[in-house]
Protein backbone atom coordinates (compact mmCIF):
# COMPACT_ATOMS: atom_id res chain seq x y z
CA UNK A 1 0.00 0.00 0.00
CA UNK A 2 1.69 3.32 -0.87
CA UNK A 3 1.51 6.65 1.40
CA UNK A 4 -1.06 8.05 -0.71
CA UNK A 5 -3.52 5.07 0.00
CA UNK A 6 -2.85 4.74 3.18
CA UNK A 7 -3.57 8.96 3.71
CA UNK A 8 -6.91 8.34 2.05
CA UNK A 9 -8.05 4.86 4.30
CA UNK A 10 -6.80 7.57 7.29
CA UNK A 11 -9.07 10.44 6.36
CA UNK A 12 -11.88 7.90 6.08
CA UNK A 13 -11.25 6.43 9.29
CA UNK A 14 -9.12 7.94 11.99
CA UNK A 15 -12.59 9.14 13.97
CA UNK A 16 -14.46 5.63 13.94
CA UNK A 17 -10.72 3.99 15.18
CA UNK A 18 -10.23 6.64 17.55
CA UNK A 19 -13.11 6.77 18.71
CA UNK A 20 -13.84 3.40 19.30
CA UNK A 21 -10.41 2.19 21.35
CA UNK A 22 -11.44 5.87 23.15
CA UNK A 23 -14.82 4.07 23.94
CA UNK A 24 -13.16 0.98 25.03
CA UNK A 25 -10.45 2.02 27.38
CA UNK A 26 -11.76 5.33 27.73
CA UNK A 27 -7.95 6.86 27.85
CA UNK A 28 -7.22 9.52 24.98
CA UNK A 29 -3.35 8.50 25.04
CA UNK A 30 -4.09 4.87 24.91
CA UNK A 31 -6.87 5.16 22.17
CA UNK A 32 -4.05 7.29 20.49
CA UNK A 33 -1.72 4.62 20.65
CA UNK A 34 -4.11 1.59 19.37
CA UNK A 35 -5.31 3.74 16.66
CA UNK A 36 -1.60 4.28 15.58
CA UNK A 37 -0.35 1.36 15.68
CA UNK A 38 -3.86 0.21 14.08
CA UNK A 39 -2.91 1.96 10.91
CA UNK A 40 0.72 1.08 10.73
CA UNK A 41 -0.10 -2.23 10.99
CA UNK A 42 -1.88 -1.69 7.52
CA UNK A 43 1.28 0.08 6.15
CA UNK A 44 3.43 -2.72 7.40
CA UNK A 45 1.16 -5.49 5.96
CA UNK A 46 -1.64 -4.69 3.68
CA UNK A 47 -2.00 -8.26 2.26
CA UNK A 48 -3.62 -8.78 5.47
CA UNK A 49 -6.81 -6.74 4.52
CA UNK A 50 -8.51 -8.93 2.09
CA UNK A 51 -10.37 -6.17 -0.14
CA UNK A 52 -13.30 -8.84 -0.99
CA UNK A 53 -14.73 -9.53 2.49
CA UNK A 54 -15.95 -6.54 2.62
CA UNK A 55 -14.92 -2.81 3.39
CA UNK A 56 -11.86 -1.94 5.40
CA UNK A 57 -13.41 -0.20 8.18
CA UNK A 58 -14.61 -3.45 9.91
CA UNK A 59 -11.18 -4.83 9.30
CA UNK A 60 -9.57 -1.88 11.18
CA UNK A 61 -11.91 -1.73 13.79
CA UNK A 62 -11.16 -5.47 14.27
CA UNK A 63 -7.31 -5.17 14.70
CA UNK A 64 -7.86 -2.24 17.01
CA UNK A 65 -9.69 -4.38 19.09
CA UNK A 66 -6.66 -7.18 18.75
CA UNK A 67 -4.46 -4.24 20.00
CA UNK A 68 -6.50 -3.24 22.93
CA UNK A 69 -6.94 -6.79 23.85
CA UNK A 70 -3.37 -7.55 24.07
CA UNK A 71 -2.91 -4.36 25.73
CA UNK A 72 -5.06 -5.32 28.73
CA UNK A 73 -3.94 -9.08 28.42
CA UNK A 74 0.17 -7.10 29.10
CA UNK A 75 -1.71 -5.24 32.23
CA UNK A 76 -3.43 -8.06 33.33
CA UNK A 77 -6.72 -7.09 32.74
CA UNK A 78 -7.91 -10.36 30.70
CA UNK A 79 -9.99 -12.03 33.08
CA UNK A 80 -13.84 -12.19 33.16
CA UNK A 81 -14.48 -10.78 29.65
CA UNK A 82 -18.09 -11.61 29.42
CA UNK A 83 -19.64 -12.03 32.54
CA UNK A 84 -23.10 -11.97 32.49
CA UNK A 85 -24.11 -9.51 35.08
CA UNK A 86 -22.84 -6.02 34.82
CA UNK A 87 -21.47 -4.49 37.65
CA UNK A 88 -21.47 -0.73 37.47
CA UNK A 89 -20.09 1.65 40.82
CA UNK A 90 -22.99 4.15 41.02
CA UNK A 91 -22.19 7.84 39.73
CA UNK A 92 -23.03 10.93 41.43
CA UNK A 93 -25.87 12.38 41.04
CA UNK A 94 -24.48 16.01 39.59
CA UNK A 95 -22.76 14.07 37.03
CA UNK A 96 -24.50 14.62 33.54
CA UNK A 97 -26.36 12.68 31.33
CA UNK A 98 -23.58 12.08 28.85
CA UNK A 99 -20.53 11.01 31.65
CA UNK A 100 -23.35 8.47 32.95
CA UNK A 101 -23.55 6.44 29.84
CA UNK A 102 -19.98 6.53 29.31
CA UNK A 103 -19.96 4.95 32.76
CA UNK A 104 -22.55 2.79 32.38
CA UNK A 105 -21.14 1.55 28.68
CA UNK A 106 -18.02 1.06 30.04
CA UNK A 107 -18.93 -0.68 32.94
CA UNK A 108 -20.25 -3.42 30.54
CA UNK A 109 -18.13 -6.68 30.32
CA UNK A 110 -15.45 -6.12 27.56
CA UNK A 111 -17.05 -8.81 24.94
CA UNK A 112 -20.35 -6.71 25.30
CA UNK A 113 -18.88 -3.23 25.03
CA UNK A 114 -17.02 -4.27 22.11
CA UNK A 115 -20.28 -5.26 20.14
CA UNK A 116 -22.52 -2.10 21.32
CA UNK A 117 -19.54 0.33 20.45
CA UNK A 118 -19.04 -1.43 16.75
CA UNK A 119 -22.72 -1.57 16.67
CA UNK A 120 -24.37 1.51 18.25
CA UNK A 121 -21.56 4.19 17.48
CA UNK A 122 -19.83 2.99 14.52
CA UNK A 123 -22.56 1.73 12.41
CA UNK A 124 -21.45 -1.71 11.73
CA UNK A 125 -23.80 -4.57 10.66
CA UNK A 126 -23.87 -7.62 12.80
CA UNK A 127 -21.99 -9.43 10.28
CA UNK A 128 -19.16 -6.92 10.04
CA UNK A 129 -19.21 -6.29 13.75
CA UNK A 130 -18.96 -10.60 13.83
CA UNK A 131 -15.94 -10.45 11.01
CA UNK A 132 -14.26 -7.41 13.57
CA UNK A 133 -14.43 -9.12 16.86
CA UNK A 134 -13.59 -12.81 15.20
CA UNK A 135 -17.23 -14.44 16.62
CA UNK A 136 -20.58 -15.84 14.68
CA UNK A 137 -23.35 -13.80 14.19
CA UNK A 138 -25.53 -15.16 16.83
CA UNK A 139 -22.63 -14.95 19.29
CA UNK A 140 -22.80 -11.02 18.48
CA UNK A 141 -26.95 -10.73 18.51
CA UNK A 142 -26.81 -12.47 21.70
CA UNK A 143 -24.16 -10.33 23.08
CA UNK A 144 -25.62 -7.36 22.05
CA UNK A 145 -28.90 -8.50 23.35
CA UNK A 146 -27.24 -9.08 26.75
CA UNK A 147 -25.60 -5.40 26.92
CA UNK A 148 -28.64 -3.71 25.90
CA UNK A 149 -30.77 -5.02 28.19
CA UNK A 150 -27.88 -4.44 30.99
CA UNK A 151 -27.66 -0.76 29.73
CA UNK A 152 -31.58 -0.55 29.86
CA UNK A 153 -31.28 -1.65 33.68
CA UNK A 154 -28.63 0.83 34.76
CA UNK A 155 -30.08 3.65 32.46
CA UNK A 156 -33.76 3.74 33.43
CA UNK A 157 -33.45 5.86 36.02
CA UNK A 158 -32.49 8.93 33.92
CA UNK A 159 -35.22 8.35 31.09
CA UNK A 160 -37.98 9.47 34.25
CA UNK A 161 -35.37 12.13 34.79
CA UNK A 162 -35.26 12.84 30.69
CA UNK A 163 -38.72 13.10 30.69
CA UNK A 164 -38.98 15.15 34.07
CA UNK A 165 -36.42 17.71 33.18
CA UNK B 1 -37.18 1.03 28.03
CA UNK B 2 -37.52 0.89 24.29
CA UNK B 3 -34.55 0.05 21.64
CA UNK B 4 -34.99 3.81 20.50
CA UNK B 5 -34.96 5.65 23.46
CA UNK B 6 -32.02 3.41 25.01
CA UNK B 7 -30.08 4.22 21.43
CA UNK B 8 -31.12 8.08 21.53
CA UNK B 9 -29.91 7.82 25.37
CA UNK B 10 -26.51 6.62 24.43
CA UNK B 11 -26.04 9.54 21.38
CA UNK B 12 -25.68 11.93 24.11
CA UNK B 13 -22.11 10.26 24.70
CA UNK B 14 -19.95 11.47 21.93
CA UNK B 15 -16.59 10.54 21.08
CA UNK B 16 -13.64 13.71 20.50
CA UNK B 17 -12.11 13.17 17.00
CA UNK B 18 -8.79 11.85 16.67
CA UNK B 19 -6.02 14.58 17.66
CA UNK B 20 -3.95 16.18 14.68
CA UNK B 21 -0.57 14.91 16.34
CA UNK B 22 -2.03 11.33 15.72
CA UNK B 23 -1.41 12.39 11.61
CA UNK B 24 2.19 13.07 12.24
CA UNK B 25 2.77 9.92 14.36
CA UNK B 26 1.81 7.80 11.56
CA UNK B 27 2.90 9.63 8.86
CA UNK B 28 6.46 10.28 9.86
CA UNK B 29 9.34 9.30 7.89
CA UNK B 30 9.68 5.74 6.93
CA UNK B 31 12.52 4.07 7.90
CA UNK B 32 16.00 4.01 5.87
CA UNK B 33 19.40 2.52 6.35
CA UNK B 34 21.34 5.63 5.20
CA UNK B 35 19.10 7.79 8.25
CA UNK B 36 19.81 5.08 10.60
CA UNK B 37 23.41 4.72 10.24
CA UNK B 38 23.87 8.77 11.03
CA UNK B 39 20.81 9.03 13.57
CA UNK B 40 20.06 5.35 14.64
CA UNK B 41 19.99 3.87 18.23
CA UNK B 42 20.56 0.67 19.19
CA UNK B 43 18.96 -0.76 22.53
CA UNK B 44 21.03 -3.07 24.08
CA UNK B 45 20.13 -5.24 27.39
CA UNK B 46 22.27 -3.92 30.51
CA UNK B 47 23.56 -7.94 31.21
CA UNK B 48 24.49 -8.34 27.63
CA UNK B 49 26.26 -4.63 27.40
CA UNK B 50 28.21 -5.70 31.02
CA UNK B 51 29.49 -8.93 29.19
CA UNK B 52 30.38 -6.85 26.24
CA UNK B 53 32.17 -4.37 28.04
CA UNK B 54 34.13 -6.98 30.05
CA UNK B 55 35.01 -9.02 27.36
CA UNK B 56 36.36 -5.86 26.02
CA UNK B 57 38.55 -4.46 29.00
CA UNK B 58 39.66 -8.06 28.80
CA UNK B 59 40.79 -8.48 25.18
CA UNK B 60 42.26 -4.97 26.00
CA UNK B 61 44.49 -5.63 28.96
CA UNK B 62 45.70 -8.84 27.06
CA UNK B 63 47.07 -6.53 23.97
CA UNK B 64 48.66 -3.50 25.46
CA UNK B 65 50.17 -5.72 28.42
CA UNK B 66 54.26 -5.13 28.09
CA UNK B 67 55.41 -8.46 26.88
CA UNK B 68 57.94 -10.26 29.73
CA UNK B 69 61.70 -10.50 28.51
CA UNK B 70 62.46 -13.76 26.70
CA UNK B 71 65.49 -15.25 25.90
CA UNK B 72 64.47 -17.14 23.81
CA UNK B 73 66.28 -15.54 20.76
CA UNK B 74 69.39 -15.39 22.44
CA UNK B 75 72.51 -16.70 20.27
CA UNK B 76 75.41 -17.56 21.84
CA UNK B 77 79.14 -16.07 20.70
CA UNK B 78 80.71 -18.01 17.80
CA UNK B 79 83.83 -16.39 18.32
CA UNK B 80 84.82 -14.45 21.57
CA UNK B 81 87.32 -11.45 21.36
CA UNK B 82 87.77 -9.78 24.19
CA UNK B 83 89.36 -6.72 24.00
CA UNK B 84 91.09 -5.05 27.09
CA UNK B 85 90.88 -1.43 26.63
CA UNK B 86 92.73 0.70 29.66
CA UNK B 87 92.76 4.42 31.09
CA UNK B 88 94.98 6.42 29.71
CA UNK B 89 97.30 7.29 33.08
CA UNK B 90 97.36 3.51 33.38
CA UNK B 91 99.70 2.68 30.43
CA UNK B 92 101.95 5.27 31.20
Amino acid sequence: MTTAELQSVFEGNRDAVFGFAWRMTGSPETAEDIAQDCFLQLLKSPGHYDGMRGPIRPWLLGVARNLILKRWREEGRWTALDEEELAVVPTSNDCRVDEKVAHAVQSLPPLQREVLILIEYEGLTLEEAGRAVGAEVGAVKARLHRARNNLRRVLAPLRSVNHDG
Amino acid sequence: MTDDELRSMLRTWQAPPAPETLRKRVFRRRWSPFRWLVQGEIRVPVPLAVAVLCMLIFAATRVFRPSATSLSDFEQVQQFQPRIVRMVHETR
